[in-house]
């Protein structure tokens, strides 16, 4: 996904990418980040124990642990009521 | 409510998707319109081998009208380009109606709006001057074909239809901006909506 995201939407598109384990490299090109804001992103989470780090046939991967659910849900939630909501637009 | 959203999704893509090539068979018509109208009224002075004062205005707001109706052209075509891969996103993803697909094009429209906020801004005034520009050449074409236009019914309907294409220009180009503010407003909305989500969101984050 490309374009001018915020930082939630940012983690959201991590999470939810990182539901089956992921590369460093696989995540920053999924979510469209340079290499310096993705270990940022992904030290924030890993940190906060949203994602976990494990090796696997001599690959470091990461995937979004139970914890993450609560924030993935309320974000969800939360944005699709944000565009249900308000006025339609129609020509 | 994911079908609900995915069906609102396909409505407001597709309005906007036909608002913005309005605009631009508008812009591109405008152009040749202004090109047409430019060199009719030189030729108009050239037969005539003297300077006629209805013509050279004519020539000069053509010329105008062109330049803005370029400019309005380059908006349209770079929104198109950006909306056009939104699009592309939408159709492939038509199939999932799962709430996280949902929310996924939630956000590639939030980012969508925010990358071409300032472009439909400008979209929007190149619109509403070309529109204006137009409108006076309509004037001008009427006030010309009313006092000293052609006699002969085909050149008369010639003249008549090139009227009315430059006043149908004019409409569509300062009508057009209130539906891009419209679509602005609606998204402007949406953004301030999601600050007061990012509060929560903060407090789930630092909650753990």
């Amino acid at each position: 996904m490309k374009g001018k995201r915020t930082l939630y939407e940012i983690y959201w598109e991590i999470l939810t990418f990182c539901r089956n384990p992921r590369t460093f490299t696989s995540i920053i090109h999924r979510c469209s980040l340079n290499s310096k804001i993705g270990q940022e992103h992904i030290g924030f989470l890993l940190s906060n124990e949203f994602l976990r780090r494990f090796e696997e046939e001599a690959k470091t991967l990461h995937v979004t642990t139970d914890k993450a659910n609560v924030f993935l849900e309320a974000f969800k939630s939360m944005y699709l009521e944000l565009f249900n909501k308000g006025p339609e637009f129609k020509l | 409510m994911e079908i609900k959203t995915l069906e609102r999704f396909n409505r407001e893509m597709s309005s906007f998707f036909a608002l913005i090539i309005i605009n631009l068979v508008g812009a591109g018509l405008a152009m040749s319109y202004g090109v047409a109208t430019g060199i009719n009224s030189l030729t108009l002075m050239i037969n005539e081998q003297r300077i006629l004062l209805l013509q050279t205005a004519l020539s000069g707001l053509a010329l105008l009208g062109f330049v803005f109706a370029i400019r309005w052209l380059i908006f349209s075509a770079q929104i198109f380009s950006d909306f056009d891969d939104l699009r592309d996103e939408f159709k492939n993803r038509s199939g999932k109606t799962d709430s996280e697909t949902m929310t996924e094009l939630v956000i590639q429209n939030m980012a969508f709006y925010r990358d071409n906020k300032p472009a439909i801004e400008k979209l929007a005034l190149g619109s509403r001057v070309t529109g204006a520009f137009f409108l006076l050449l309509g004037a001008i074409a009427v006030f010309n074909l009313l006092t000293m236009g052609p006699t002969d019914p085909v050149s008369l309907l010639m003249g008549a239809s090139g009227t009315f294409l430059c006043v149908a220009l004019g409409i569509v180009g300062v009508y057009s901006p209130s539906f891009f503010k419209k679509y602005s407003r609606i998204w402007e909305q949406r953004l301030q909506d999601s600050v007061e989500i990012e509060n929560k969101l903060d407090a789930i984050l630092e909650g753990n």
